[in-house]
C-alpha cells in the first residue's frame, strides 16, 4: 500500500454533531481524486482534519509515510500539504504579489533574520521569489495583476490568483475546496489546465466540487461523502450509478 | 562552435545582469540611509542645545514608537505596557551606570536584552490565548512595571542619580552636541533594520497572521511564534529606545514614564496607521514633537493625542499612511507620465 | 488576619461592582470597555459638585451624577462603538482606550489631578465586626452591588430587552435579521454600563482618595474579578471581585512593599490566563 496520503477512522465531532464518522480513504500519488457530497457532508471538515486545523476525535492520518495527526497545522504545511479555502484563503486587502509573496513563507529560502544578517542571501532568495510569482501569475494569464488589490479582484480572478500562489509553491499534495464555484466557462478551462500541468509536475489533488463536469473530466478516483461518512470510492462513472450516491443527492435535494 | 560562444555570452550577460540587479537595491539603500542621515547630522550645528535635546528625546521616542507600530499594525496585538518597558531598561541603565561608574553608553544595549525580555513574559500569555487576554496582560504589566519595579531602590535608585560621563573605547563624550550623532545613527538604524524585516518573510508572515490566522498556519506560518516575535521585537526596539535614554537625557527618573506614556505610543500608531514607517514619523513628530515643541499652547498639547486616535479610528481608519499612499499614487501617476514602463511601486513597507 | 480578610472583602465588593458594569459591556459587544472607570468618575465628581458645592439635595445629586455617566455611555457608544461596529475587537478597545484618556484629560484639566473632599453619601458612626469597623457606606455598597446583580438578572432573563439583548450577544447579525434593532440594543446596554459605572462610582468616591484618577487606579483590579468570572457572568465577576480583595488584604497585610499587590495581580492574570486559558467559568446566557 503506497498511499501519499492515508486517512484512517477519522471522526470529529461539533459539540452534538458528528461532522465525520469514521472516514476512511486512501489518495495514491500522482493522483486527481475528487472529493464531493451535498453541502454540510462534511468535505470542508475533511481537509480541515487533514490540514491539522480541527483536532480528531478519533482515527489516523498518515502523509507519504508520516503519522501526521498530532503535527500543529503549519508543520504539516511544511511537509508539503497545501490547500485553497471555500471562501478564499487570500489577505483581502493587501495586493497579488503580497499575497504570493506571503504564501512563499516556507519558500523563501532564508531565516527570519537573515534581511539583517545576510543581506545578500536575502536579496538572491528574494529575487528568486519574486520571478516565481510572476512565473505563477504568467501560468494562469495574470501577469499583469502584481499589484492588484485582492479586494478589487472579481472572484473568479481572485480564485485562479490563490491556486496559482497555491502551485508556485510546489506541495506535494493539494486539497482545493470548490476552486470552480464562481468560475465562468473560460476560467474554469483555465483552472483545469494549470491543475492538468501541476499534476504533470508531481503534485497530487483532492478536489471538492460541485460542477460534476469537472469532475469526470479531471478526476480517475472520485470519493462521495455524506452527512459525515464515505458512500463511495471508485470511478466517476461507478459513482453515477450507484444507487446510495444517487439517494444521498435527491434525499438532499428533498429536504 | 558559434553554439557554444553563444551560450558563454549569454550566461556572462545574465551574470552582469544578475550582478547589477544585486547591487541597485544596494546604492538605493545607501541613498535612503545616508540622506536622512546627513539631514539629521546638519540640524546640529544650526540649533541650540536645548532644541537638540528635544530633537533627541523625539529620535528616541520614534524608534520606541515604531516598535509598538509592528506589534500593533502589523501583528494586529495591543499592548498597554509600552511605557514600562522603555521605562525600566531606562532606569535600570541609569542605575548600573551609577552605581558601578560604567559609560551609560557601553550598557546601552543592556537595554535591548531587558526589553526583549519583558516582551518575552508577556510573549508567553501570547502564546496560549488571544489578543483581548493579551491585552489583559500587557495592562497588568504595565501597571506593575510603574508601581512595582519604579518604586524599588534597588532597581531605581533615590531619583537622584549621578551618571558617569559616556565614553566608549577611549573617547569622551562631553557635549549634546558629541552624543548626537550616536542618536541619529541608533534613530536610522532601527528604522531601516525593521523597513527591511517587514519587507520580508517576517512582515508578510505577520500580516497574514493578522488577517486571519487559519490562512497563516495553512501556509506553514506558525502563528503563535510570530505573534510572539512580534511582542519581543516591540520589547527589543522599546529596550533599544530606552537604554540609550539615559545617555541622552543624563537625568532619568520614573516620572518620565508614566502611565499615560503608553496611551501617547499608542495613539501615535493609530494616527500613524497600517503599513509603512513613515506615518509613525510622521505621527510621532505630530503628538511628541508638539507636545515637546509646542507646550505653551498646553490645552491642544493635553487634547492632541485622544482627540487625535479617536478621529483617525473613527474617520480615517488609514491614518497617515493612507494619505501617504494617496499623496504618493498622484506622484507616481505624474511621474509615469514622464518616465514610461515604469509601475507605481506597493507603498507598503 | 481575620480582619485583614474581611476588609479586603469590602474592598472586593468595589471591584466586584466595577467588574459587574465591565461585564454588561462586553457580554452584549465582546470588548472590554477601557472608558468604565472614567465614565463613572466624571458622574461622581457631578455628583460631589452638586451636592457639596451646591448643596443639592442627596438624591438629586446622586441622580444626576448617573444621569450624566448614562449620557456619556451613550455618547460613547454612539462616538465609537457605532463607527466602529465590523471591526476587530481589539481596534474598538482602542477606541474605548481613546475616551478614557480624553475625559481624564478633562477631568485633570478641570478639577486638577489633586485629590478633593469626598463626603460618604451615608454617614453615622458604623459598627464593629470581628474588631473591623464597618462604615455604613460600604455596606450600602454591598446591598447596591447585590440589588444590581439581582436587577440585572430580572432585566436579562424576564424582559423582552432582556431576550433581545442575549440575541444580540448571541449572534447580532442573525439577531438583526430577525428584527432587533441591533443599534438599539447596544445604545441600551451602554446607557445601562454607563449608569453603573456612575453609581459605583458615587458610592466608591468616599472610600478610596478620590482625585481624577481614582477609578483608573480601579481598572485593572476590576479587569481582574471580570477574568476570573470569566468575563461574561455577572456573578462571576462579582466573586472575583470578593476573591481578588481578600487576596489583596492579605497580600498586603503580609508583603507591605509598595506594588506588592499590582506584581502579585500580573502574576495572577498570567497564571490565570496560561492555566485556563478559556477563563475560570463557562459563559452564560
Ligand atoms: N467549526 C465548526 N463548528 C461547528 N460546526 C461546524 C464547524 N465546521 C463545520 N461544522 C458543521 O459540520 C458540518 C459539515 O460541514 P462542512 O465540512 O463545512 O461541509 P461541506 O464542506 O461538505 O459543505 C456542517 O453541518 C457544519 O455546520
Ligand atoms: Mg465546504
Amino acid at each position: 500500500m503506497n498511499a501519499l496520503l492515508q486517512v484512517d477512522n477519522v471522526s470529529v465531532r461539533f459539540g452534538g454533531l458528528q461532522a465525520l464518522d469514521d472516514v476512511s480513504l486512501d489518495i495514491a500519488p500522482g493522483e486527481i481524486a475528487g472529493l464531493i457530497g451535498p453541502n454540510g457532508a462534511g468535505k470542508t471538515t475533511l481537509f480541515n482534519a487533514i490540514g491539522g486545523l480541527v483536532p480528531l476525535r478519533s482515527g489516523g492520518i498518515t502523509f507519504d509515510g508520516v503519522d501526521i495527526h498530532r503535527l500543529p497545522a503549519h508543520r504539516r504545511a511544511g511537509l508539503g500539504i497545501g490547500r485553497s479555502f471555500q471562501n478564499l484563503g487570500l489577505m483581502q486587502e493587501q495586493t497579488v504579489e503580497t499575497n504570493l509573496l506571503a504564501g512563499l513563507h516556507l519558500n523563501a529560502g532564508y531565516g527570519v533574520l537573515s534581511p539583517l544578517a545576510q543581506p545578500a542571501r536575502f536579496v538572491a532568495a528574494e529575487g528568486a521569489s519574486r520571478e516565481s510569482v510572476t512565473a505563477a501569475l504568467d501560468a494562469v494569464g495574470l501577469g499583469d495583476h502584481h499589484q492588484r488589490v485582492v479586494a478589487d479582484l472579481s472572484f473568479g480572478v481572485a480564485r485562479l490568483v490563490e491556486v496559482a500562489g497555491l502551485l508556485s509553491r510546489h506541495p506535494q499534495l493539494l486539497l482545493l475546496d470548490e476552486p470552480t464555484t464562481g468560475l465562468d466557462a473560460v476560467e474554469s478551462e483555465q483552472l483545469k489546465a494549470v491543475l492538468r500541468d501541476a499534476v504533470a509536475s508531481g503534485t497530487t489533488l483532492l478536489v471538492v466540487a460541485h460542477d460534476v463536469g469537472f469532475i469526470m473530466d479531471l478526476c480517475r478516483v472520485v470519493h462521495v461523502l455524506a452527512e459525515g461518512r464515505v458512500l463511495y470510492s471508485g470511478s466517476p462513472t461507478g459513482a453515477q450509478n450507484d444507487h446510495r450516491v444517487i439517494e444521498s443527492y435527491l434525499g438532499s435535494a428533498r429536504r | 562552435m558559434p553554439n557554444s560562444t553563444d551560450t558563454r555570452s549569454a550566461s556572462f550577460a545574465s551574470r552582469l545582469r544578475e550582478k547589477l540587479r544585486s547591487h541597485r537595491p544596494t546604492t538605493k539603500t545607501t541613498l535612503q540611509i545616508g540622506l536622512p542621515t546627513v539631514l539629521l547630522l546638519l540640524i546640529a550645528p544650526i540649533t541650540s542645545d536645548v532644541t537638540l535635546f528635544k530633537i533627541g528625546l523625539l529620535l528616541l521616542f520614534a524608534v520606541a514608537a515604531v516598535g509598538l507600530h509592528v506589534l500593533v499594525n502589523w501583528a494586529g496585538e495591543l499592548s498597554l505596557a509600552h511605557a514600562g518597558m522603555v521605562g525600566l531598561p531606562a532606569l535600570v541603565v541609569a542605575k548600573l551606570s551609577s552605581d558601578h561608574n560604567l559609560s551609560p553608553l557601553e550598557l546601552a544595549p543592556i537595554g535591548i536584552l531587558i526589553g526583549f525580555a519583558l516582551g518575552a513574559v508577556v510573549a508567553a500569555t501570547a502564546r496560549r490565548v488571544s489578543g483581548l487576554y493579551v491585552t489583559i496582560v500587557t495592562l497588568a504589566a504595565g501597571l506593575a512595571i510603574d508601581r512595582f519595579f519604579f518604586t524599588k531602590p534597588w532597581l531605581v535608585g533615590t531619583g537622584n542619580l549621578k551618571l558617569t560621563a559616556p565614553r566608549l573605547a577611549g573617547l569622551e563624550f562631553g557635549s549634546i552636541q558629541a552624543i548626537y550623532p550616536i542618536i541619529v545613527v541608533v534613530f536610522i538604524g532601527s528604522v531601516f533594520a525593521t523597513r527591511r524585516l517587514l519587507d520580508s518573510k517576517l512582515g508578510r508572515a505577520l500580516l497574514t497572521v493578522r488577517s486571519d490566522p487559519t490562512i497563516a498556519q495553512a501556509q506553514g506560518i506558525n502563528v503563535p511564534a510570530y505573534r510572539a516575535a512580534a511582542y519581543m521585537f516591540a520589547g527589543a526596539l522599546a529596550g533599544l529606545a530606552g537604554g540609550f535614554m539615559p545617555l541622552w537625557a543624563q537625568r532619568v527618573t520614573p516620572d518620565s514614564f508614566p502611565l499615560e506614556l503608553s496611551f501617547t505610543y499608542l495613539a501615535v500608531v493609530v494616527v500613524a496607521g497600517r503599513g509603512s514607517i513613515n506615518g509613525v514619523l510622521g505621527a510621532a513628530l505630530l503628538i511628541e514633537g508638539f507636545r515637546q515643541f509646542l507646550s505653551g499652547t498646553s490645552f491642544i498639547a493635553a487634547y492632541l493625542g485622544p482627540v487625535a486616535l479617536i478621529v483617525t479610528l473613527t474617520r480615517f481608519p488609514g491614518g497617515l499612511n493612507q494619505f501617504g499612499r494617496m499623496i504618493g499614487g498622484q506622484l507616481a501617476g505624474v511621474v509615469g507620465r514622464f518616465r514610461p514602463g515604469r509601475s507605481p511601486g506597493d507603498a507598503e513597507g | 488576619m481575620e480582619i485583614s480578610l474581611l476588609n479586603g472583602a469590602f474592598l472586593g465588593v468595589i471591584y466586584g461592582l466595577i467588574a459587574i458594569g465591565l461585564v454588561v459591556v462586553y457580554r452584549v459587544t465582546r470588548i472590554i470597555n477601557f472608558a468604565h472607570g472614567e465614565i463613572g468618575m466624571i458622574g461622581a465628581f457631578v455628583f460631589a459638585d452638586l451636592w457639596l458645592d451646591h448643596d443639592l439635595p442627596l438624591v438629586l445629586a446622586v441622580g444626576a451624577g448617573i444621569a450624566v455617566s448614562a449620557l456619556l455611555g451613550v455618547i460613547t457608544e454612539f462616538v465609537v462603538i457605532r463607527p466602529l461596529r465590523g471591526q476587530p475587537r481589539l481596534t474598538v478597545m482602542v477606541g474605548t482606550l481613546g475616551v478614557s484618556s480624553l475625559l481624564l484629560v478633562y477631568a485633570v484639566r478641570r478639577y486638577s489631578p489633586r485629590p478633593r473632599f469626598a463626603r460618604p453619601v451615608i454617614e453615622g458612626n458604623g459598627f464593629e465586626i470581628a474588631g473591623l469597623l464597618v462604615r455604613p457606606v460600604q455596606i450600602l455598597t454591598l446591598v447596591v452591588a447585590l440589588a444590581i446583580l439581582a436587577l440585572l438578572a430580572l432585566v436579562m432573563f424576564k424582559s423582552s430587552f432582556g431576550l433581545r439583548l442575549r440575541a444580540t450577544a448571541l449572534d447580532s447579525e442573525a439577531a438583526a435579521e430577525v428584527g432587533v434593532r441591533v443599534g438599539r440594543v447596544s445604545m441600551g446596554t451602554w446607557a445601562i454600563a454607563g449608569a453603573i459605572a456612575g453609581l459605583s462610582a458615587i458610592l466608591v468616591s468616599s472610600q478610596v482618595v478620590f482625585s481624577a484618577f481614582f477609578m483608573s487606579r480601579l481598572m485593572l483590579r476590576a479587569l481582574a474579578a471580570a477574568l476570573l468570572g470569566g468575563l461574561t457572568s455577572v456573578t462571576g465577576a462579582f466573586a472575583g471581585g470578593i476573591f481578588l480583595g481578600m487576596a489583596e488584604g492579605v497580600i498586603g497585610f503580609q508583603w507591605i512593599a509598595p506594588g506588592a499587590v499590582e506584581a502579585s495581580l500580573a502574576v495572577l492574570v498570567m497564571a490565570v490566563l496560561i492555566v485556563r486559558p478559556k477563563g475560570l467559568v463557562a459563559a452564560e446566557y
